[in-house]
């Protein structure tokens, strides 16, 4: 079986700015782009600042590691057709991206697949 | 006529089963213009030769095994082959294809497609080597799965195991199973659409193919050199290169986290058992061999063994994703291994593992809710994951024993048959296809191919590497009927060109550009990109045509009930799809020119597409 490795451990309650913690669990080959290389999971603990968004995270992904803003926000197919989103269990279509986080949410990134 | 001198053998085989004769036929460089090959040269043969009214069972229906006009050449995934034929399970255009080697082989031995007609009356095989073809005897090959009629194949003439390519039918094809398939090279198939009942009915039992000593010319040998070398970069590269590294091993846990994992005949999205199938995993249980097929260098799909477990010895051809997700969540098998052992059985008995997959699921969960019991299922507890009773029923469908013979007929007439709220439960597309190996309330864009496609399986694919080609919509809701209706009709042909050069889907991915340049460069056509994607259109509309006169309707282009159910749990829970699919079916044929009420391409879509005669022709 495969280790999920999480960074920290403990996901903090909000400090003293606000600032709170959310889960982000990168899935398959996107684990790549995030300069990932191991067979193990990889779940983040991203701090944002109240009010950010769904894209507002992706964006800050985005930043953080280059490969995969490259690729997602650079990407002509849009986000949703390189990069799923899973907010707390629910598949996010494109238009949904504006949802404001929360303390505790827990987010997926999978790439998109068609075909058999 | 000119006959095609490049990129082509500028021959086909015909084969008369009912007399015993062979003969060859030249191939005109226009039709290859109008239809390049392999699904388009095929489709040209179905409506140039087939009444569309005629039954898939009548000796009258050919079945074309044909390669493209890239097959033989260095260019991965070209060595493939493509199946069209009047299919058993929607009675309709059927185009399939098949990985392996044999579309290569078949060029090698001077010859770009099969075309068989008529029926035979007594068993024989098709053997076919360098610029020569005879029928054989094959009485001895019967109740042979297709493993041991490959290797039985082999054996008789003397062939080592890479030195020829054998696709046959199983079981399940000569009793003319509605799910049966082609398999071949070692596990892979055309299976789509009961192409091996076609076969059945001619009792023709496989096909084999010396690997031939001829060159195919081409026009601009460096080029294509060179646009191997580019297919090859875009295999390793596209989707991360995920596919060409770990072929769709790693697809399953994805699929769960995103929605569109078959899970328990669609009664819920969850399977908390998903990383028991991971790639890494799975291939850390088993050994894997390469075994690629010709001039591909990708490490999609190998020759497994078990080396420990239960099964520990067992030797296969690596499980692909939709094998792993029918015989694995749909019908909760959750041990790989058991996985590995059902799938294995489905393709010796020779039958496409995703109707197989359906038919299971709702049988069990009709056993379940009672609507059939032990006593109906001759003493079979069809519990979910209960891998004896499922091994044993696949044997009684392959072989039309007891209520086998009923699902034999597929999902759709098993359910029907039984009638009541069972119906409700079946998995199928109002003309009798099945879905591919995915629960598409969480793809709708596939569930729309899926139900409008001419093809028997899906059509087209929504184009995601050159989308700016084929003119997606910007942006893309996966969930927005109007942007999966318009990704759906615009798409559409891209995945035909593909499939009449007879590419694998994963080394080029529908890369229609390097398509065209790899075209030129083998025929010297010299045509351009709007042509090349013309000819997927063409196609498609002509196996439209041919449909509509065997009997489609508008009324048909629908999913079951339970097909276009809403999720209830999971990432695509409350998604529902059905309140739409009037909408999205009427954009849909809106965008792709077609009559709403009759299905019909208007004049101007077949005009548009230099095929309007084929109208004409049919009108009388």
């Amino acid at each position: 079986m495969t280790k999920a490795k999480v960074f920290p451990a403990k996901i903090p309650s909000p400090d003293a700015s606000g600032n709170f913690k959310v889960s982000v669990e990168v899935m398959s080959w996107l684990k790549e782009d995030f300069g990932h290389k191991s067979l193990d999971s990889l779940i983040l603990a991203q701090t944002v600042r109240p009010g950010t968004s769904l894209m507002d995270l992706v964006r800050l992904l985005a930043a953080k590691y280059p490969r995969f803003g490259k690729k997602v926000l650079g990407h002509k197919e849009g986000l949703t057709e390189y990069c799923m989103v899973i907010w707390n269990g629910k598949i996010i279509s494109a238009t949904e991206l504006d949802i404001k986080l929360k303390e505790g949410d827990v987010l997926k990134l999978t790439p998109a697949f068609y075909g058999g | 006529m000119a006959t095609i001198k490049y990129g082509s053998t500028g021959k086909v085989l015909r084969v008369n089963l009912t007399q015993g004769k062979i003969w060859e036929e030249a191939l005109d460089e226009e039709v290859i213009r109008k239809f390049l090959g392999g699904t388009g040269l095929g489709v040209n043969y179905l409506v140039e030769e087939v009444d569309p009214k005629i039954d898939w069972s009548d000796p009258r229906n050919i079945f074309f095994v044909g390669a493209g006009p890239l097959g033989g050449l260095r260019i991965p995934g070209c060595a493939s082959i493509s199946v069209v034929t009047k299919g058993a399970q929607t009675n309709g255009a059927t185009s399939t294809q098949a990985n392996g080697n044999f579309g290569a082989y078949l060029k090698w031995c001077g010859y770009d497609a099969i075309i068989v007609q008529g029926a035979s009356p007594t068993w024989k095989y098709l053997y076919i080597r360098d610029g020569a073809a005879e029928l054989r005897d094959a009485s001895h090959l019967l109740a042979k799965d297709t493993w041991e009629t490959e290797d039985a194949i082999k054996k008789e003439l003397g062939y080592e195991e890479r030195a020829m390519s054998v696709f046959s039918i199983g079981p399940a094809g000569e009793n003319l199973v509605k799910s049966a398939g082609l398999f071949g090279d070692r596990g892979h198939c055309a299976a789509h659409n009961g192409t091996g009942a076609v076969l059945g009915s001619k009792k023709l039992k496989a096909f084999a193919v010396a690997r031939g000593t001829k060159k195919v010319p081409v026009v601009d040998p460096e080029k294509i050199s060179e646009l191997a070398r580019q297919t090859t970069e875009v295999a390793k590269n596209f989707q991360g290169g995920k596919v060409y590294t770990w072929g769709t091993q790693w697809v399953v846990p994805v699929a769960e986290a995103a929605g569109w994992l078959p899970v328990k005949n669609y009664l819920t999205n969850v399977f908390p058992e998903k990383d028991l199938f991971d790639g890494a995993r799975l291939r850390s249980l088993f050994e894997v061999k390469n075994y690629p097929c010709y001039a591909c260098s990708s490490h999609h799909r190998g020759l497994m063994k078990a080396s420990k477990g239960k099964y520990a010895g067992l030797f296969i051809k690596e499980p692909e994703y939709e094998q792993w997700a029918s015989m694995g969540p749909q019908i909760q098998v959750k041990d790989p291994a058991d996985v590995l052992i059902i799938a294995n059985e489905v393709d010796r008995l020779g039958m496409e593992i995703n109707e197989v997959a359906w038919i299971l699921g709702w049988v069990m969960e009709c056993y379940e809710r009672g609507a059939l019991t032990k006593n109906d299922l001759d003493g079979l507890e069809m519990t979910w994951g209960n891998v004896d009773a499922i091994l044993t029923l696949i044997n009684h469908i392959a072989y039309r024993r007891g209520y086998g013979n009923i699902l034999a007929e597929g999902v759709k007439y098993a359910a029907e048959k039984l009638g009541g709220e069972a119906v409700k439960w079946a998995i199928f597309t109002g003309k009798g296809s099945s879905p591919r190996g995915h629960d598409h309330r969480g793809r709708w864009v596939e569930m729309l191919d899926t139900c409008v496609s001419d093809t028997g399986t899906l059509q087209t694919q929504m184009n995601i590497n050159r989308r700016e080609v084929w003119n997606m919509p910007q942006p893309f809701d996966i969930f927005n009927w109007e942007h999966v209706a318009t990704a759906e009709a615009n798409s559409t042909g891209s995945m035909t060109v593909s499939d009449c050069l007879v590419q694998c889907w994963f080394t080029a991915f529908n890369d229609t550009p390097l398509q065209t340049e790899a075209i030129n460069a083998a025929t010297g056509l010299n045509m351009t990109l709007d042509e090349v994607k013309k000819v997927g259109r063409r196609v498609v509309n002509m196996m439209r045509l041919f449909n509509l006169l065997a009997g489609l309707t508008p009324d048909k282009e629908k999913p079951s009930v339970r097909y276009s159910s809403t999720p209830i749990d999971g990432p695509t829970k409350d998604k529902a799809v059905a309140p739409h699919w009037e909408n999205m079916l009427a954009k849909y044929y809106q965008l792709m020119g077609w009559n709403r009420k009759t299905g019909m391409p208007l004049p101007e879509t077949l005009k548009e597409l230099g095929i309007e005669d084929l109208a004409t022709k049919w009108k009388k």
